[in-house]
């Protein structure tokens, strides 16, 4: 009798710690799954708030010619340039594959509309043609980051 | 011979605008004084472009397009010229093919018209 009780015990407590592990081991993979998606939101924010400080910046440094922007325009390009490299360098932590190669391809067309021909000249005009082709080109970038993000598989359980 | 030119480590981690006028850094000055003398020295040269604080595009395209203006051809850079870059790095080095092959589309319509 007190063998079947002990076995029964036992088997019990064996019963209830399987069970909590086994909760625990459920929860510490939601929670990592969760964080792991947290990170992307985050990473795929960061990129949406250098795309809009890109705006921002873009639209005084072309809206305005070299001359008028005096001291500024050294520390607006290096700001443009910056912000450009911190989107490169987020969208590649964060996509790969035919999501990486798109926003490649959008991030190109960005960083050519806002960064290329006369773009450090000091006696270049303002050229609101252009800052057209960067704000489209931007909103591109924008779409393509976030339909890489969508793209991106779920953590299990998350 | 092979050579390499690690733009952050032989020229600077800070790549500036593209006429040397336009102050340290330039593309001008890379292509000059270190991609140009490199591809007449070298039978091929390979340009790895990581580690900087990004490239503007017109230092891009005054380094690399700017090699057809001054006498390569875009055939002859895709036999003897590498250009590397890790994943953050790589539209760059897409800009980069991109600009020697406009370069030389302009070279050629102007080759025919003349």
């Amino acid at each position: 009798m007190d063998q079947v009780t002990f076995g029964a015990f036992f088997a019990a407590g064996v019963g209830a710690l399987l069970s909590n592990l086994g909760a625990e081991w459920v929860k510490t993979i939601v929670r990592r799954g969760q964080t792991q998606e947290l990170i992307r939101d985050a990473e795929l924010q960061k990129i949406q708030s250098e795309i809009e400080q890109i705006r921002i910046l873009s639209e005084r440094f072309w809206g305005s010619n070299a001359a008028t922007l005096g001291d500024e325009r050294s520390l607006m390009i290096s700001k443009l340039v910056a912000a450009l490299h911190t989107i490169s360098e987020t969208y590649a932590s964060l996509l790969s594959g035919p999501s990486k190669h798109d926003c490649d391809m959008s991030f190109m067309k960005a960083h050519e509309a806002i960064t290329g021909g006369d773009f450090d000249a000091p006696d270049r005009a303002a050229n609101y043609q252009r800052l057209t082709k960067i704000f489209v080109s931007l909103t591109n970038l924008d779409r393509t980051a976030t339909n890489g993000r969508r793209a991106l598989k779920r953590q299990w359980l998350a | 011979m092979t050579s390499e030119i690690v733009i952050a480590r032989d020229f600077t981690p800070f790549p500036g605008g593209r006429y040397r006028q336009h102050g340290e850094g330039s593309g001008e000055e890379f292509r000059d004084d270190l991609l140009r003398p490199a591809l007449n020295r070298e039978a091929s040269v390979t340009v790895r472009l990581d580690g900087t604080s990004g490239y503007p595009s017109s230092f891009l395209e005054e380094a690399f397009g700017g090699l057809i203006r001054v006498g390569f051809t875009a055939e002859d850079l895709r036999k003897r010229l590498k250009i590397e870059a890790e994943p953050a790095y790589r539209s760059y080095r897409q800009l980069a093919w991109q600009f020697i092959d406009d370069a030389q589309a302009i070279a050629s319509r102007t080759a025919a018209a003349s």
